[in-house]
């Protein structure tokens, strides 16, 4: 009973989204929505790899940055630590 | 006569000399008496002050014995609490170095994970605004600025495409000089200066490839 409850909710909140995007691109573009709705399945490869393209530009960025950034922690760490002749703590 | 005056003439001088040398050894006997009577005396104190020594110096020296073999066996005790101190010192320093890389190499993990994460993200919602409408430039030291790809980047998954390695071409939309940056725009202020400048990348290509679809 409790799957049912979730897929229908899912289906509902789907039909939803589906249903306000089409109204949204048919106000934007002036297209019905027949023609939003048989766009949307090409519209959605498009999204999706423009979404994986990006993310893994991202992740690449990211990367970098991460690794620049851990060197900055290590020279600090170098740079704080004691060195012969220094008073003790 | 004439002989016994003539004995007694020879031997007047002899009998003077007599006299005189009985008088001098018996002063010289008065003298060894009274040399002797003191050196008596002088061996006698001497004879008490060994007898005194005797029977006080050995009573101290057995102290002195007793108070170094208790000395001895303080300094051995502090011996075995020395040992005890080093090694104690020498787990804490084992301690401490293991603690201190337990914590330094996380921190340093966490650290680079999330400068890295917020330049993901940063670079992620950049690139969606770059090909859509422009962003808000109060947003955030990230927003309203184009990314552009590192020096030398090439994409894995995605189609090579021209902008990558080659210079924007004239007919290609460049950005504002204000919406120009480079990769580290979206750093805090310490990233993006200390970058190395293998790091940096050529200003320029904010528009995104020809070949390249932009969202919604």
């Amino acid at each position: 009973m409790k799957l049912w409850g979730t897929l229908v909710f899912g289906a509902v909140l789907g039909g939803a989204s589906v249903a306000y995007y089409v109204r949204e691109r048919s106000r934007a573009t002036g297209q019905s929505y027949v023609e939003v709705l048989r766009q949307l399945p090409g519209e959605a490869r498009r999204g999706y790899g423009e979404a994986r393209r990006r993310a893994q530009l991202a992740i690449d960025d990211g990367l970098r940055v991460a690794r620049v950034r851990e060197r900055q922690v290590d020279s600090a760490l170098v740079a704080a630590a004691p060195r012969d002749g220094d008073p003790a703590v | 006569m004439t002989n016994s005056l003539l004995a007694v003439a020879v031997s007047t001088p002899s009998m003077a000399l007599r006299y005189a040398a009985a008088f001098f050894l018996v002063i010289v006997g008065i003298g060894l008496i009274y040399a002797l009577i003191r050196l008596g005396g002088t061996l006698g104190s001497a004879e008490k002050l060994l007898t005194d020594v005797d029977t006080e110096i050995v009573p101290l020296l057995k102290q002195a014995t007793e108070t170094l073999d208790g000395v001895n066996t303080e300094l051995d005790k502090v011996d075995v609490v020395m040992s005890s101190v080093v090694d104690v010192t020498e787990k804490v320093d084992q301690t401490t170095r293991v603690v201190e890389s337990a914590i330094t190499v996380p921190a340093k993990k966490a650290a680079a994970f999330g400068a890295g994460v917020s330049q993901a993200v940063s670079s992620f919602f950049n690139r969606g605004s770059d090909a859509g409408e422009p962003v808000a430039d109060d947003e955030g030291p990230s927003s309203g600025a184009s990314w552009s790809p590192p020096a030398g980047y090439a994409p894995a998954a995605a189609a090579p495409s021209p902008a990558a390695d080659e210079p924007a071409a004239p007919s290609q939309a460049t950005a504002p000089p204000s919406a120009v940056t480079t990769p580290d725009a979206g750093l805090p202020p310490d990233v993006g200066s200390a970058t190395d400048a293998s790091d940096e990348t050529p200003v320029g290509g904010a528009s995104p490839a020809p070949g390249e679809v932009s969202g919604g």
